[in-house]
């Protein structure tokens, strides 16, 4: 254990930093990028996610345990978020028979 | 805190009524729950404390957003019963997931914490989530369903990223902690101000103020028109009383750098939303665009950020949830009147058949202008006060000449209702229903006579 | 050591385009579990060990599973999906790539302030993140029990299937 908390010395911060936001930036771009509804999601999730690498990073880099509570809470609410985003998506599928975000249009205005 | 443990019980309490199936309950027992709470909240005004680590505090600016809230959720649920009358299930529980809602709508409105924030905001969209998607046969519904969880799980991280920079740069979510360590640094870092600006962007996304507001004039119009009449007025009165506590707590010493932001935010919300509501033939989508240039309003109140804002977006939130109400509960009646139809034409000789209807409508309407005498006035009048208190003479010229701009539409409607010839019939109105447009309109008129009961509350 | 982290980093990098880009929601879905895990792999060396087991729990196991199902059920496992026009994806691109670009510009000259970071090898341990959740953070532990009802009441509300009578 010791090793590898040693080792995590020698990376900056900054370099954690470099890898979520560009985590993040996928996830945007993916959001946008695609148009199948459940890939969206997943993309979603992507950026979470590298909210809470992020998140552990800074806590254990503060040596502050708040940072890693937070992460937990991120995962209840992602986890209570994709049980009601699949099934928005599931009843949908069932009305329309796809989950291709470009029918939305029929609310365009 | 007793408060809201009552909400969340009896929120619980509708989920096994609804093995009765009986509505006779379900009604009565969220207006009960409503009242209680409402009784629990008043009972703590002037009694400020803070509880859980200071993870929430109750202070009197909470307990008037949270009285606000209970109220319109009250005038809601008391149009449910006419809404839901023809539809067998499911109505205990949207009731219950109503009172979530609110549930979360008090955490925001007295949290102290980041994580509170985050929770908050997110007990308060999920549900809203559902609700929107809650006429599950209707696409259109389903539609606005989803459009809003994209949205809001979007605008959920990108509000997180910004927490996550704030606390990267400060080490603590706790909102005096940040505000201490703004003071005392000299030179912040980066991605403290990337927080700021991101955190800014998942509130406007939430309080639908422009350039993220596009989702909401699609959703509005999709879901229900009683959900939409609640996510219009819950939302906003709970991330605006959530939007003011963090800006003018946590990020005050540092106001040079976002009032820029918010300046600009406000000049794009009340051109877009005004002249976009000037080509819209659809009543609801009118009043998705007049909520969207309420927001710039009341955004007014936060750039202004001095002892006038609080009770200035209080009034504000309240006279707008007074109007809006009874706004949508009109609109409810004639769509059902029309086969669905809420064009501007459906409005058309309103009046002649219906008097009752056209006035509570164009009380309602007068409010959202903000003509005198009725309460939205006076709303109109604290904000702008405030804003020059504050030196922002300009941008408050510019609100002005919006506020004439919204005129034009409102307008529109009144003539509608009472110059034009239409083949009205004689609606019927449900007891309940009628009793709730009328205590929002005579409200609406109260506080707009006497507005100084309110205003100095806060 | 530290080299590991380079690796994962580029793993998650890639992981993470390989769900943007695949065309079929499968490869998505098996694309964004291996980032997960090489998530997991970070949260060891940030020494988080109860968080890795977690992530590898609730995301790995329970939600990644729950999106796999969900595709396979309702039969979305084509790459049927249309192609956006290539002016769209251009400037998805290009706001993604301009998006994380501010984002860096932010991170440059980052003082994180305080003394050099002490890390204490206990901290992601259970024992200690189960008196940091219990103590401090018992608020919002009791309020998202709220959170998880309505979103288990909404999930069946809407995921219920019944004949159109409505």
């Amino acid at each position: 254990m010791g090793q590898i908390t040693s080792a995590i010395q020698l990376i900056p911060i900054e370099h954690y930093m470099i890898l979520c936001l560009t985590l993040f930036s996928i996830g945007v771009m993916g959001v946008l990028f695609r148009r199948n509804a459940i890939v969206i999601l997943m993309c979603i999730e992507l950026m979470l996610n590298s909210v809470n690498l992020l998140l552990a990073a800074f806590s254990a880099y503060h040596a502050d345990a708040g940072g890693q509570i937070f992460v937990f809470f991120i995962m209840v609410v992602a986890a209570a978020e994709v049980a009601v985003g699949l099934s928005i998506l599931v009843m949908m599928k069932r009305n329309n028979n796809s989950v291709d975000i470009n029918l939305l249009s029929r609310l365009k205005g | 805190m007793a408060a809201l443990i009552s909400i969340a019980v009896f929120g619980i309490a509708l989920l096994y009524i609804e093995l009765t199936n009986s509505k006779k309950i379900q009604l009565p027992l969220a207006v009960v729950g409503l009242l209680v709470t409402l009784g629990l909240t008043v009972m703590q005004w002037n009694h400020p404390s803070s509880s859980f680590n200071n993870m929430a505090v109750t202070d009197n600016y909470s307990v008037a957003f949270n009285a606000s809230i209970l109220l319109s959720t009250m005038f809601v649920v008391l149009l449910s019963a006419y809404y839901y009358e023809d539809v067998k299930q499911h109505v205990a529980e949207i009731m219950a997931l109503m009172l979530f809602t609110v549930f979360g709508a008090f955490l925001i409105t007295s949290f102290s914490n980041m994580i509170m924030l985050f929770l908050g905001i997110e007990t308060l969209s999920i549900p809203l989530y559902v609700l929107a998607g809650s006429k599950k046969f209707s696409l259109r519904s389903n539609e606005a369903s989803f459009k809003y969880f994209l949205m809001g799980a979007f605008a959920s991280a990108i509000l997180l990223l910004g927490i996550t920079l704030v606390y990267g740069a400060s080490a603590t979510f706790q909102l005096s902690a940040i505000s201490d360590y703004v003071n005392n640094t000299k030179q912040l870092p980066g991605i403290f101000y990337m927080g700021i600006i991101l955190i800014l962007v998942g509130f406007s996304f939430k309080v639908a103020a422009a350039p993220f507001h596009f989702w909401t004039p699609d959703v509005y119009e999709g879901s229900p028109t009683l959900i939409t009449a609640f996510m219009a007025t819950v939302v906003k009165i709970a991330g605006f009383a959530a939007f003011y506590r963090l800006f003018s707590s946590a990020f005050s010493s540092i106001a040079t750098f976002w009032e820029p932001l918010l300046w600009g935010m406000i000049i794009l919300t009340l051109l877009i939303s005004n002249f976009a509501a000037l080509l819209q033939k659809g009543v609801k989508r009118l009043l998705a665009y007049s909520s969207i240039s309420h927001a710039g309003f009341l955004l007014l109140g936060i750039i202004a950020l001095n002892k006038l804002s609080a009770g200035g977006i209080f009034y504000y939130t309240l006279a707008y949830s007074l109007a809006t109400i009874p706004a949508f509960g009109v609109l409810i009646l004639v769509k059902n009147h029309r086969n669905s139809d809420d064009s501007i034409d459906a409005f058309n000789g309103l009046a002649k058949k219906n008097p009752l209807l056209a006035i509570v409508m164009s009380v309602a309407l007068l409010s959202m202008a903000g003509i005198p005498i009725t309460a939205g006035f006076f709303a109109k009048y604290y904000i702008f006060v405030a804003a020059i208190d504050s030196g922002y003479i300009l941008l408050t010229i510019f609100a002005v000449l919006a506020a004439v701009l919204g005129v034009f539409y409102y307008f529109r409607l009144l003539n509608a209702m009472f110059l034009k010839e239409g083949e009205a019939e004689k609606i019927k109105i449900p007891v309940v229903f009628g009793i709730s447009l009328l205590i929002t309109t005579i409200l609406t008129l109260a506080m707009g006579v006497f507005p100084d009961y309110i205003i100095k509350l806060l | 050591m530290s080299l590991l982290f380079y690796i994962l980093a580029a793993l998650s990098v890639l992981t993470g385009l390989g769900v943007v880009l695949a065309r079929n929601p499968i490869n998505s879905v098996l694309s964004l579990i291996a980032c997960f895990l090489t998530i997991a792999g970070h949260y060891v060396l940030l020494n988080a060990q109860f968080l890795a087991v977690v992530h590898v729990i609730v995301y790995t196991g329970a939600i990644m599973v729950l999106f796999l199902f969900v595709i396979m059920l309702m039969d979305m496992n084509r790459a049927n999906e249309p192609h956006k026009k290539w002016t769209t994806k251009l400037a998805a691109t290009l706001s993604g790539c301009l998006l994380l670009l501010v984002l860096l510009a932010s991170t440059a000259k980052v003082m994180l302030g305080g003394p050099a970071p002490v890390l204490s090898p206990d901290m992601g341990l259970i024992k200690n993140l189960g008196m940091v959740l219990y103590r401090d953070y018992l608020y919002p532990f009791e309020t998202s029990a709220i959170l998880f009802l309505s979103a288990m009441v909404g999930a069946m509300v809407l995921g219920k299937h019944e004949p159109k009578k409505i």
